[in-house]
């Protein structure tokens, strides 16, 4: 599984030290894509946000920046507005960004929400929300949906495959359960 | 190294917040400041806004007579030190104390030069090629350290560098700090919610609550003359007593005790008749009766008995009550104390404070 890790920083990155600083500091494949001399993402595994957190006050420190991170499953218009709405030198989740806005009542993000399962069939859509309200257990979803083990696990990946949100990871499973609600 | 000044400096928050209020102090060149408050008094956000990591809402902030609130933090000259002695988690001990160098395009025999000289007085020399993961807490808190040192900068800023250590660490990185300080001469702005970490480092130190500076001086003036109820609570360990009483005809009334003040006395506490105050008393300050403190202020004994008394070899915290009032006192280990006990005890009235009970600011 990938993670995008989405950055917005206050002044212009020096990209060639950026990328150095991460790369040196994790073990595993990042690729750092820039979208403009302020702002841009990191593709890596789920760990990567160890990393991050650990080396984010060196990124303070060193290049004298203000940077945060967003975490999140796409490269998309909702992830860049939950990155402006992220705690500043912190690595935050996208679900925890939703979570805040839906407790100050802001509720801007839900277009974009939707958009991310306009074209999710309804017997995906079901397969998907049965697994998160079965607490992520593969085996009582399918059996609650009267469908073969396999069937389940077929489908499930269809709605990964389809949205790149796997929801076998507990943070995608959060964010994923929030938007149930909301859309 | 360098002189700060922060003139009328406010913080607010895109949610109208305000973290920081009229936050007014000049540093000078060399001063060890310390920030120290409760959780959320405003002194990490202060401390921000000088690195220039959190935008200053009104207010200027200059460093060496330059205004500085919109100079972005990398040419600030400064150096930070965080409580996660965060450190470059594949790089040796010497190429994350050069690393910053590095950047900066210093060039190589600098930094060389540099790097040895700071892992020398750090005494981490032998720990260079080491990976972080192979170095104790103190020991990467060390590296921490270099990794500022290393810099020169103008102002070295600390949040809170030595709360992830154990006890004993602590007290020891302290010295070492403190040894740092009298070697380099930085000007150093040190952010803390330790009253004795403050009390011990500080040249000066400054006392925030809820976002406001509550008193600035030397440790002993903070010490010795509170401004404020907050302050006297907050610095000093145990805390210092306060007491609700009431001023009446040169006298304060503490259940059945009364308490004769001195003329000079009498004189401060003009304005305060048949009024309630508050009275202060450092624990340190209330004594055994049969001292000389008896001797000089016979109508401050009282007697009381002794709820609880823990021995720390060379004195005694006793906790017991007067005129109903829970009162904490440190005294010698000379004679044995029990919980039962009955004794006599006196306040030093040279040494104890009242403040007004509606201001909450020291009366003296």
């Amino acid at each position: 599984m990938i993670k995008y890790y989405h950055f917005l920083c206050d002044s212009p990155l020096n990209q060639t030290t950026f990328n150095e600083v991460l790369k040196s500091s994790y073990h595993g494949d990042l690729d750092v894509f820039m979208l403009d001399a302020y702002q841009g993402y990191c593709v890596a595994g789920p760990d990567f946000v160890d990393t991050l957190e650990g080396v984010l006050p060196l990124l303070v420190n060193d290049l004298g920046i203000s940077i945060t991170f967003l975490v999140s499953h796409n490269n998309s218009n909702l992830s860049h507005l939950a990155l402006t709405k992220a705690n500043k030198e912190q690595c935050t989740h996208l679900s925890d960004i939703v979570l805040e806005c839906i407790v100050n009542h802001d509720y801007t993000f839900v277009p974009e929400m939707k958009k991310e399962f306009e074209h999710i069939s309804h017997e995906i859509m079901m397969t998907a929300e049965m697994f998160v309200k079965c607490g992520m257990n593969a085996s009582l979803a399918a059996r609650k949906l009267y469908v073969h083990r396999n069937t389940f696990t077929y489908r499930l990946l269809k709605f990964i495959n389809q949205t790149n949100l796997d929801i076998r990871d507990y943070y995608n499973a959060q964010y994923f359960t929030y938007c149930i609600k909301l859309i | 190294m360098a002189h700060v000044i922060l003139k009328d400096v406010n913080k607010i928050y895109d949610n109208n917040v305000q973290a920081v209020f009229d936050f007014n102090l000049e540093i000078q060149d060399h001063e060890f400041i310390v920030l120290v408050g409760p959780s959320g008094c405003g002194k990490s956000t202060t401390l921000r806004m000088i690195a220039g990591l959190e935008e200053i809402t009104s207010g200027e902030l200059f460093i060496d007579d330059k205004l500085c609130n919109d100079v972005q933090p990398k040419d600030r000259d400064i150096a930070m030190v965080f409580q996660s002695y965060a450190l470059y988690p594949h790089m040796s001990v010497y190429d994350n104390m050069a690393f910053g160098l590095k950047i900066r395009k210093m060039p190589r025999l600098e930094i060389d030069k540099r790097v040895h000289e700071t892992a020398r007085i750090l005494e981490i020399e032998q720990f260079l090629d080491r990976k972080p993961k192979a170095l104790s807490g103190g020991q990467r808190q060390r590296v921490a350290l270099g990794r500022a040192i290393v810099r020169n900068a103008k102002v070295f800023l600390m949040d809170e560098p030595l709360s992830n250590l154990d006890a004993k660490l602590r007290v020891q990185m302290r010295s070492e700090i403190i040894k740092l300080h009298e070697n380099l001469h930085a000007t150093t702005i040190y952010v803390t919610h330790d009253q004795t970490e403050a009390m011990t480092m500080a040249t000066r130190i400054v006392v925030m609550k809820d976002g406001y500076i509550q008193q600035i001086g030397a440790p002993k003036e903070i010490y010795n003359r509170p401004a404020n109820l907050f302050v006297a609570a907050f610095i000093g360990s145990p805390a210092m007593n306060l007491i609700d009483v009431k001023y009446e005809k040169g006298q304060v009334k503490l259940g059945d005790l009364s308490i004769a003040l001195t003329p000079e006395h009498k004189e401060l506490m003009k304005g305060y008749e048949g009024k309630e105050v508050v009275l202060g008393i450092r624990p340190e300050d209330i004594h055994m009766a049969d001292g000389e403190h008896g001797k000089l202020y016979p109508q401050a004994i009282f007697g009381s008995e002794v709820d609880v008394a823990e021995l720390l070899g060379h004195e005694f915290i006793i906790h017991t009550a007067v005129g109903g009032n829970q009162i904490v006192a440190k005294v010698p280990a000379v004679n044995d104390i029990r919980i039962h006990d009955k004794i006599q005890m006196v306040f030093n009235l040279k040494k104890t404070h009242f403040f007004d009970k509606e201001t909450k600011k020291i009366i003296y």
